[in-house]
């Protein structure tokens, strides 16, 4: 397994647990407790820091082919985050009509919410890409 | 002046008319407190321009060239730069309201559809200047 793909099990994980003990505290016992939680999902940023380090080390630890599928998926995750942002920014405006308005908190709710769909998809692109992890090369 | 900066050119100057509709439309729809007249018209507008970009993205004739490998790599330069402006412009916009408004306050959903427009026709500039500036404003290479 290469770095890549340890980056891609890592955001999966990450996200996976974070969302799993935030909406087992919100159910368990009120949304005050799972909430917070989600802050968990900053750790993601730690395994990006890491990842990008050994990704421009270069070598032979992250070859051409490894680039073009960083980049693929780079792309899967932004064209699939393009059709959410829109319609998270258009749905409220279907819904309320022209005469409603939406609390500012949730724009960084919407915007946060993106972020973690495009993260899953890179991640997933990442991994399908590199043929579910058994073909990668050996770190 | 090569297809590709071409292409560029004429998504900046697009881009910026589209930018200067959105600000008038978003004036009299916030400001004047009125739906603007010709808004469909306005809409259309936007539309035209961007077929014709399609268009103008079209080889112009056979003995154009097609784009080398240094044109490819400076458009997936750019598609990168403006990758990484999505999500700076959107941190922006999502965390400009709360200052301005508070943490209380809430907006129009009119105003997620302006985000929208605005956050894509941003995204589109800075490709275009990605682009324009690569090519050292198409003024050292890539001449026909």
């Amino acid at each position: 397994m290469n770095s890549a793909q340890k980056f891609a099990w890592s955001n999966l994980i990450i996200i996976g647990l974070t969302l799993t003990l935030s909406g087992t505290m919100t159910l368990l016992f009120a949304p005050q407790h799972g909430i917070p939680l989600m802050g968990l999902l900053g750790i993601v940023g730690i395994s990006s820091a890491v990842f990008r380090k050994k990704r421009r080390q270069g070598g032979v630890t992250f070859d051409e082919r490894d680039n073009l599928i960083y980049e693929r998926s780079l792309t899967a995750a932004h064209s699939v985050f393009w059709p959410f942002f829109v319609v998270a920014c258009m749905l409220p405006w279907l819904v309320f009509r022209s005469s409603g308005s939406v609390p500012v908190y949730v724009l960084p709710i919407i915007l946060g919410g993106g972020g973690v769909v495009a993260i899953v998809v890179q991640s997933v692109a990442i991994l399908v890409q590199y043929g579910r992890g058994g073909k990668g090369e050996k770190s | 002046m090569n297809k590709t900066q071409k292409s560029a050119w004429f998504g900046l100057v697009a881009g910026l008319l589209c930018f200067a509709v959105l600000g008038h439309v978003f004036v009299e729809i916030f400001i004047w407190k009125k739906l603007p007249e010709g808004f469909f018209g306005l809409l259309a507008y936007c539309l035209l321009l961007g077929g014709a970009f399609i268009f103008f993205r079209r080889k112009q004739s056979a003995s154009e060239v097609e784009s080398d490998e240094r044109d490819d790599l400076i458009k997936k330069r750019a598609v990168i730069a403006s990758f990484v402006s999505v999500w700076i412009l959107l941190a922006g916009v999502t965390v400009i309201p709360r200052f301005v408004i508070g943490i209380k306050g809430s907006i129009p959903v009119w105003l997620l559809a302006f985000i929208n427009l605005g956050v894509l026709l941003g995204v589109g500039l800075v490709y275009s200047v990605a682009v324009l500036v690569q090519y050292g404003w198409g003024s050292k290479d890539g001449e026909k």
